[in-house]
């Protein structure tokens, strides 16, 4: 309950952060001004969007799968926001003499965010069912899938996280794009198959 | 997280657990597995479900039960499985319920 409350209210506050370190590197940095626009506008899409499912809940507060809905939503924010305030941090930090060469920094962070956030999600794929009777054959298809999808994602997200922090960063790119295209391939190829009855024995 | 470790710390509920990794089942139908009485399942099915491992729905006059694990969860199962947590504590208290008995059939002797 107390992390719910922490991430909904981090959740409001990073898009604003995140707006701030956009205009202070527009200010910075002008000849960028296409790059920070599109982070404000991004911001600005996330606190509507965020703004959109909290309003959907104050209405109907009972509804358990909005309320999973929103606890999603919240969450994606928070990442998004801390995967655009980590380069504009530090972007803005080499603007000012601050930090001498920060792009390896910024991939690397970047990457151990992109990496937590697809083991996270991954982890909470297999709760993501809905009810049984609207599922064709029990759910026991649909149950294997989501297992399968949310191990592949969680095995995914932990090794493009440690790609990005102890390999170098020549190999921990190609590697890491390998990783997701894989888990990608697994996916699609078990939705396929969820989605072809399978034959009856006769 | 602790609600979770006290519903896998015990053998029949991870045996539930395990039941539903195939797919969702009726209470019954889980019941079916074990020799212990409905009332006991059903107190395992309500600790397993205060924990956030299943979820219940009715469907007609049946309830089916379906695991409503996270992956983390799911290795926490498999590592207590593997080291079989809870089985001590059992054994002991089966050891212990032993000697007291034999202390009490001692004793009126």
């Amino acid at each position: 309950m107390a992390f719910n409350w922490i991430t909904s209210r981090i959740g409001s506050a990073l898009p604003l952060i995140a707006i701030g370190l956009a205009l202070a590197n527009w200010n910075a940095k002008p000849a960028a001004a296409w790059a920070w626009a599109a982070v404000i506008v991004m911001s600005v899409v996330m606190v509507v969007v965020q703004r959109f499912w909290e309003l959907a809940l104050s209405r109907s507060p009972g509804d358990t799968a909005l309320v999973r809905s929103v606890d999603s939503v919240a969450d994606a924010v928070v990442f998004g926001a801390l995967m655009m305030i980590i380069p504009l941090a530090l972007t803005l930090a080499r603007a000012y003499g601050i930090v001498d060469d920060p792009d390896s920094g910024i991939r690397r962070t970047t990457m151990i965010m992109i990496g937590a956030y697809l083991a996270m999600t991954g982890n909470a794929m297999p709760r993501m069912l809905p009810p049984t009777s609207s599922m064709p054959c029990g759910g026991a298809r649909v149950q294997a899938f989501q297992r399968l999808a949310g191990w592949t994602w969680v095995l995914c997200g932990l090794g493009f996280l440690m790609a990005g922090l102890v390999l170098p960063m020549d190999t921990a790119g190609p590697i890491s794009i390998a990783l997701v295209a894989t888990a990608m391939f697994v996916t699609i190829v078990q939705l396929l198959r969820l989605r072809n009855p399978r034959p009856h024995a006769s | 997280m602790n609600k979770v470790f006290k519903a896998l710390s015990d053998p029949t509920r991870r045996r539930v657990l395990q039941l539903l990794r195939d797919r969702p089942m009726s209470a019954g139908e889980l019941s079916d597995h074990f020799p212990v009485s409905k009332p006991t399942m059903s107190a395992h099915f309500a600790v397993l479900q205060e924990a956030g491992l299943i979820e219940s729905e009715k469907s007609g006059r049946t309830i089916i039960y379906r695991l409503v694990m996270s992956v983390l969860e799911e290795a926490l199962l498999g590592f207590a499985q593997t080291l079989g947590w809870g089985l001590q504590s059992r054994q002991t208290t089966r050891v212990q319920h032993h000697k007291v008995t034999r202390r009490t059939v001692k004793g009126e002797a």
